[in-house]
């Protein structure tokens, strides 16, 4: 009786410690950074919609994306699931992050060691994982994964100005890179570039070294383009975008074909648009890929110039925000975190939409919120809770310069 | 925003801050973004109109509807030429097929057009093999039930990618019936020869289109409606061919071609009054539904041959004669059977047909003959004296006139095959002495049948000489008259109704009578005036003894209604008459009976009322005669 009657006290002590445990949760969440969540929610409302109107079959009954096919639903339920993971991460202790670096490498690199054994091929690339009925792009969730480890590395490098950082840095990173680069996904791993070159920025790496760098990156791309080092398929993808760039007569083939078709779709849309669900190109299967990779030139036909300027009037907000959250936070670790996690959505949103319209080669590079795609939808709530994380942590409301 | 500008400017020229950075960094989105803005203003904006066309083009497929090529008809309304659309054709879209069901459509289809199971697997195949092309032609010509049972399957869109098409033809009912004049296509539906060429334009339809919109795999989309404009048929054109007169005139050409064995003969049969065309036929000629297989055969060669008449061309020398007022039907000229003439090598020659006895009269001591006798004896020397008469100035002047050496205008003249002019050597080119007395026997010129038959017409109708025509009419497919032709003069040739309906006409009529040199065309019914042509053709430049025989006349002489010509081009066949002499090849033998028996159907088909040939025979009442001497 009495062991019960402690039992009892026990349990309702217990419940009433979670519960001041959650109303301490909850009180961080009141510090949510607003001017990030709305647009980035926003964008995934419009990236719903627009692959409903890309994968639905408005018109043709014999479509093989046909009225069923759901894809906005499971959109919309990834979505869930992600704004669930982006609560947790808000509220997750952060010295669990930034302390844990060595883990998050070691984990990503298990992923990719799991996708190169059990991986799937899907579009000529290695990159799947099935779970049952989803299937998961491991090398979509290494980009935050590596974000977090290399800021939790960098964060109290004392001598970050030496090579040997820099060159830790680097091996850290071609953990994440290679395996990817050998999938082959050459859009993911492009972005690991400019994002680990902004953290090292910012941890206050060596300029000179950076630029040296720098120099031999730009360098390669060209070189290995002129000395026959790439894939037959990248040569093509080069030509096509030089050939588009330079006014040429595309190869209305493959690649060309594509870029030919989403210029196309995006040109026809006009100042106004063609309207929700009437954009013909998309709408009668000229535009391929519309509800990944291509989903911008949906957009971009069904709403024209107006609603392309708030789309990236919505993005352009999203990386402000997040930049501001960088630049009011006064610990390291938080402030390399963010900047890595803005410069992959930033960098991102640039590849891909000017893959749509043409100014850039094609890379199967998805919109972050927007693409239809699980892994992708995760990996962009994963990022925002990231950064919400560092939003709530409260330091940031005692951030003054001197004391 | 405030934030930013005062930590960019505090920042701009101090040691390394991870917020200069950040400042750094979304300079640089602000830049990548205008730069992506840009982009899309120029893809959106400035070159919006490029690429809606290029979305149109791609999104839609047009379908051409084809229309009707107008009909060519007679003036009473048979059907020359015409337009049929003959079985119908299944094609289909390998693209709209889905692959899963090539087999299970390819099946249906082979059972719907009742072919066997080898079909079936080659129809399965083709469809794998063209599964990126729009078309394939999967069987020709099906049954009627057959198509029906397709059709029925589109509706029930059972038959995905399949259509039903029909197939035009242009049809040629009566074959090788004024071939020259019809022409025919090629096998673009556009017109080769004769009116199917000349009026191509107004016969053509002009084509409608549907325009479908169509996914990218070319599969039309369901519930977008079809923009259609229909087609529009082409005109009907009548033309002055009868069919009666036609049939005639080519049943007459066969008959002479059987009995000949000529090398080509021209048949002309004209409207005195107007000019118009009622029949025309040629041999060689052709099929126009099977063009290519005779292709020697598709020249019109009444208006794209030139020949020499030969004494055809007499009555119009004599016509200027008259005109000019030197002679007169009954004046005498002196007549001696050759004749030399200064600057001729070879004396003029009347050879063995020189004008008998009992025609000539006493003249100056010697013998004369009256000028008509002249004529319908078709005297050679006689001729030459009246040419030396008129003198050479004065010949070429009303040879002018009469429109020897230019085109008559005839509507067909501008077809592949085109009018000759003749030929008429200028004034400059004549030779001395030579020329005067050749051309006056209807040497040294060329005519086409058409020219010669419509400058002897002048002689029919009072001196005009109108411009030929065989469109009359042209019809559009909504019933509009988009052309009347009315009887054009090309110009009048200066002779008088006085000259030709009064002096020359019964002079005519005596060489169709039993003294003149057509006598094998009298007829008991009607009265024919004409004159008969026998010349020689040149053969490796000299004179030889083939000859283009040939006559033209008109009837009947006093109320003339028809003009007709028959050039029998080097007769070849060996005709024995009733005594088992072989019959010389002349135009009185030759071309003269067709001649007579096309007219006497024709006027007899017309409803020409009958008149009894009264003529007073050629030695008869000479004595009456006044005798005026020519005038020197």
């Amino acid at each position: 009786m009495s062991m019960t009657r402690h039992c009892g006290r026990a349990v309702r002590e217990s419940i009433v410690r979670i519960k001041a445990k959650l109303a301490e949760k909850a009180g961080l969440l009141k510090a949510l950074p607003l001017g990030v969540l709305a647009p980035a929610l926003l964008l995934t409302g419009v990236g719903i919609a627009f692959i409903f109107s890309a994968s639905t079959d408005f018109t043709l009954s014999e479509s093989s994306l046909g009225v069923g096919s759901g894809f906005h639903l499971r959109q919309a339920a990834f979505a869930c699931l992600g704004l669930l993971i982006m609560i947790c991460l808000a509220v997750t202790p952060q010295r669990w992050l930034s302390g844990g670096w060595p883990f998050w490498i070691v984990g990503g690199m298990l992923m990719l060691g799991a996708v190169m054994v059990f991986g799937r091929t899907i579009n000529g690339a290695k990159s799947w994982i099935s779970l049952g009925p989803i299937a998961l792009q491991p090398s979509e969730l290494c980009k935050p994964l590596l974000c977090v480890a290399l800021a939790g590395f960098l964060r109290f490098r004392r001598h970050i100005d030496s090579l040997g950082a820099l060159l830790a840095c680097i091996a850290i990173t071609g953990l994440f890179f290679v395996p990817i680069l050998m999938q082959p996904d050459f859009g993911t791993s492009m972005v690991f570039i400019p994002m680990v070159g902004a953290m090292f920025w910012v941890a206050g790496g060596n300029r000179l070294y950076m630029w040296v760098l720098g120099l031999i990156g730009a360098a390669a791309f060209p070189s290995a383009y002129l000395l026959g080092l790439l894939k037959p398929h990248q040569v093509k993808r080069i030509d096509v975008y030089l050939s588009s760039v330079s006014g040429d007569v595309m190869d209305k083939t493959g690649d060309g074909y594509h870029m030919m078709q989403s210029m196309t779709a995006i040109g026809s849309g006009g100042f106004t648009g063609r309207g929700f669900g009437e954009g013909t190109q998309s709408q009668l299967a000229f535009l391929p890929e519309r509800h990944t990779d291509f989903i911008f030139a949906v957009y971009a036909e069904e709403t024209g110039l107006v609603g392309v300027a708030l789309f990236l009037l919505l993005f352009f907000v999203l990386l402000e925000r997040m930049l501001a959250v960088a630049r009011d936070t006064r610990e390291p670790f938080s402030r390399l975190l963010v900047v890595g996690i803005a410069t992959m959505f930033f960098t991102q949103v640039a590849i891909n939409i000017g893959m749509a319209c043409g100014i850039m080669p094609i890379t199967g590079l998805t919109l972050p919120f927007v693409s239809y795609g699980g892994s992708s939808l995760l990996t962009s709530f994963v990022g925002l809770g990231l950064v919400a994380n560092v939003a709530v942590q409260p330091q940031r409301v005692m951030g003054r310069e001197v004391f | 925003m405030r934030h930013w500008f005062s930590w960019f400017v505090a920042s701009a020229a101090g040691a390394h801050s991870p917020r200069r950075v950040s400042v750094w960094i979304l300079g640089l989105v602000v830049a990548v973004f205008a730069g992506l803005a840009g982009r899309l203003y120029s893809l959106q904006v400035m070159h919006h109109e490029n690429y809606l066309q290029q979305r149109n083009r791609s999104s839609t497929r047009t379908i051409t509807l084809p229309g009707e090529r107008g009909a060519i008809v007679t003036s009473d309304n048979v059907a020359l030429a015409r337009t049929t659309f003959s079985g119908n054709s299944l094609v289909i879209n390998p693209r709209a097929v889905p692959a899963a069901e090539r087999e299970s459509l390819a099946r249906r289809i082979t059972g719907l057009i009742g072919r066997d199971e080898a079909f079936a697997q080659k129809l399965t195949l083709e469809l794998y093999r063209r599964r990126d092309s729009y078309y394939y032609c999967v069987a020709r010509e099906l049954a009627e039930d057959a198509a029906e049972a397709v059709q029925r399957g589109i509706k029930e869109r059972r038959l995905p990618g399949v259509e039903l098409r029909a197939v035009e033809t242009r049809e040629y009912p009566l074959g090788m019936f004024a071939p020259h004049i019809v022409g025919f296509v090629g096998a673009d539906k556009v017109g080769q020869e004769g009116v199917e060429r000349l009026l191509d334009g107004m016969l053509a339809p002009r084509p409608g289109k549907r325009v479908t919109t169509v996914d990218a795999l070319g599969r039309p989309v369901q519930g977008v409606a079809d923009v259609v404009e229909p087609a529009t048929n082409g005109a009907t054109v009548e033309l002055t061919i009868n069919a009666a007169i036609q049939a005639i005139v080519e049943e007459e050409l066969k008959a002479c071609v059987e009995k000949w064995d000529p090398v080509s003969v021209a048949i002309v049969v004209m409207e005195t009054h107007t000019g118009a065309v009622l029949g025309m036929a040629n041999f060689p000629n052709f099929d126009p539904n099977n063009p290519g297989a005779n292709p020697e055969g598709r020249r019109n060669i009444a208006i794209t041959d030139a020949f020499e008449p030969g004494s055809m061309f007499k009555p119009l020398i004599v016509c200027g004669a008259y005109q000019l007022g030197l002679l007169h039907p009954d004046s005498i000229l002196p007549y001696t059977p050759t004749i030399s003439v200064p600057g001729r090598r070879k004396a003029v020659s009347d050879g063995t047909h020189p004008i008998p006895q009992n025609c000539l009269v006493p003249f100056n001591g010697g013998w004369g003959a009256q000028v008509d006798v002249g004529l319908v004896k078709s005297s050679n020397t006689q001729m030459t004296r009246i040419g030396l008469l008129l003198g050479q100035d004065r010949l070429y002047e009303h040879l002018r006139n009469c429109a020897f050496g230019t085109r008559t205008g005839f509507d067909l003249g501008g077809t592949q095959f085109g009018e000759s002019p003749g030929r008429l050597r200028p004034l400059e080119q004549w030779r001395q002495g030579s020329s005067i007395p050749s051309i006056c026997m209807g040497y040294e010129v060329q005519v086409t049948a058409l020219q010669m038959l419509n400058s002897f017409n002048a002689i029919a109708n009072g001196g005009d000489l109108f411009k030929p025509f065989v469109v009359k009419r042209v019809t559009a497919a909504d019933g509009e008259v988009l052309y009347e032709r009315q009887p054009e003069l090309l110009k009048h040739s200066g002779l008088s109704a006085e000259v030709t309906r009064e002096k020359m006409n019964s002079t005519l009529k005596r060489v169709v009578s039993a003294e003149g040199t057509a006598k094998g065309a009298k007829l008991s019914e009607y009265v024919i005036a004409g004159k008969t042509g026998t010349a020689h053709k040149v053969k490796s430049g000299q004179y030889s003894e083939d000859k283009i025989c040939s006559f033209v006349g008109y009837a009947p002489a006093d109320q003339p209604r028809i003009s007709v010509i028959v050039v029998v081009n080097e007769a070849r066949a060996k005709v024995l008459n009733r005594w088992g002499y072989p019959i010389l090849h002349y135009g009185g033998t030759v071309a003269a009976p067709t001649m007579s028996r096309i007219t006497l159907r024709t006027l007899k088909y017309l409803g020409v009322s009958e008149t009894e040939p009264d003529l007073p025979a050629l030695g008869e009442g000479l004595a009456e005669v006044s005798r005026k001497p020519a005038k020197d």
